[in-house]
């Protein structure tokens, strides 16, 4: 029974075409070019240099690699990252 | 922008964390709704932050926790820099002036418009309206629109209504005229119509008299065209005010000896601009000498009005451009120069025609002198008006008496 809710629960979402990120609370990420990271739905830094910059989400955590990074904004639901940006990654 | 404004007004401390666990002094920091931004990491153990002042106070328990080192290495914030540039008295001795001048200048109207005049001449409503209490340097909040209104309004006659705006310190009046009343045309004084000029007859509209013309007709000047005595069986002469409109086919033919090399006037690429400056209806320049850069010139003024919030403040910057002009020879070929002639005949005959007159038809007829010069004469046939009213002095003497 547990098991069979989540699909339930993105099959309804994917019919009647819901945004993911809020029913699942997932992070929401949007790039602009390779210079800034805006990432909602986060729940915090894990590890932070100006080379790479690791961060915890519901689902995966973001791997944010590139050189001079910078947080320059964040609050408690989103942050945004500047510098010159190599890679975002979903690792464990 | 904004929010950089806002955090500039209320103040931030740039802090350097020095630590093994600075990522979590961070995520307490965001956890308890600190806000922060700008993180920035220096060296391995180094980070420095940006903080708000109000909230920097709420650090000293999560560095505790996070083993992190807290110190600053900047403030910033408008009573940090206000601080730092105490001594510089004239500095703030020349803001509160500037703040004074434009509250103080503000309060003045320095400049009427005034739309809508028709045919009153602008002067003697200017007049009114400064006996009414509105002219350039006059208080602003003295002004009361609706009896500035009524004041005028029983002065100037010919308006039949105006308000006046106040935008900043221009007074925008409107005004809209009242249309005159139709002239009557005395009818009791016989008249008669004649020719102003020599014609042939083209067409006419007789409305009271008798006509003595027909088309085709020659006629010379002063020759009565609509007669104002009218015979009949019944009454010998009758004599009433002749009216009605003759149109002829009038000549003109203006000549002139021209040569085929003439003087154009040319702007050269010298230009010089000066300024000056409007404050509050006065005139200051800002140039020495008084007389023009130039002995020929072409000028061009345009200004631009100072506008503080969209409210203009009663200055203005005027320039004025003067363009070097240059007397230069220019040869024409033939067909340039009837052209060029055409143009200056047509020039020389322009007073003599009336403001009806249709041009007809027009012909160029030369011939050359031995010494290169032109003889050119234009021949231009006009339609028009001819006819104009002339009392009959002593109705018993006119030509038509008995």
């Amino acid at each position: 029974m547990s098991k069979k809710k989540p699909n339930f629960l993105r099959k309804v979402t994917t019919a009647i075409d819901l945004p993911k990120e809020l029913v699942f609370n997932l992070p929401r990420i949007v790039m602009i070019s390779n210079e800034e990271v805006y990432i909602e739905n986060y729940k915090g830094i894990v590890n932070y240099n100006d080379k790479e910059v690791r961060l915890n989400t519901n689902r995966i955590p973001v791997k944010i690699t590139g050189a001079g990074l910078e947080i320059t904004q964040i609050t408690a639901d989103d942050v945004t990252i500047s510098g010159r940006i190599c890679s975002v990654e979903f690792a464990n | 922008m904004i929010l950089n404004l806002f955090r500039f007004f209320s103040g931030y401390v740039s802090v350097s964390l020095t630590g093994n666990f600075t990522e979590r002094f961070i995520n307490i920091c965001i956890a308890r709704g600190l806000v922060i931004w700008n993180i920035r990491k220096t060296d391995e153990h180094t980070t420095t932050i940006n903080i708000a002042v109000r909230d920097f106070l709420k650090v000293r328990p999560i560095a505790r926790k996070s083993k992190t080192k807290v110190k600053i290495t900047e403030k910033h914030g408008l009573f940090t820099y206000l601080k730092k540039h105490r001594k510089r008295k004239f500095f703030f001795i020349g803001l509160v002036f500037f703040m004074l001048f434009i509250f103080i200048s503000t309060r003045f109207i320095w400049h009427i418009e005034i739309h809508g005049l028709t045919y009153t001449s602008e002067q003697s409503l200017t007049q009114s309206l400064k006996e009414a209490g509105v002219f350039p340097g006059a208080l602003k909040s003295r002004i009361d629109q609706s009896k500035v209104k009524n004041s005028v309004l029983l002065k100037q006659k010919d308006l039949s209504w105006l308000w006046v705006d106040i935008k900043g310190s221009k007074a925008i009046v409107n005004v809209s005229q009242r249309t005159p009343a139709p002239q009557i045309e005395e009818q009791s004084t016989p008249c008669d119509i004649i020719a102003t000029k020599d014609g042939v007859i083209f067409s006419y509209n007789a409305t009271g008299g008798s006509v003595k013309v027909k088309t085709g007709d020659s006629v010379v000047q002063g020759q009565t065209l609509i007669s104002g005595v009218i015979t009949s069986e019944m009454i010998p002469h009758r004599y009433t005010k002749a009216s009605g409109q003759v149109w002829a086919r009038t000549w003109y033919t203006p000549s002139d000896t021209f040569y085929p090399v003439i003087d154009v006037l040319k702007e050269t690429d010298e230009k010089k601009t000066r300024y000056s400056i409007n404050i509050f209806g006065f005139d200051i320049n800002l140039f020495f000498s008084s007389k023009p850069p130039y002995d020929t010139y072409n000028t061009q003024t345009s200004s631009k009005e100072l506008y503080i919030f969209k409210k203009p403040t009663g200055i203005i910057l005027n320039h004025t451009t003067y363009t070097k002009t240059e007397n230069k020879k220019q040869a024409l070929n033939e067909a340039e120069l009837l052209n060029y002639a055409k143009e200056q005949l047509l020039e020389k005959i322009k007073s003599e025609l009336s403001e009806s007159a249709e041009l007809l038809g027009q012909k160029t007829d030369f011939n050359k002198n031995p010494d290169g010069s032109y003889n050119i004469m234009l021949i231009c046939e006009y339609k028009e008006q001819i006819g104009i009213s002339v009392e009959i002095k002593n109705p018993l003497l006119s030509e038509n008496a008995p």
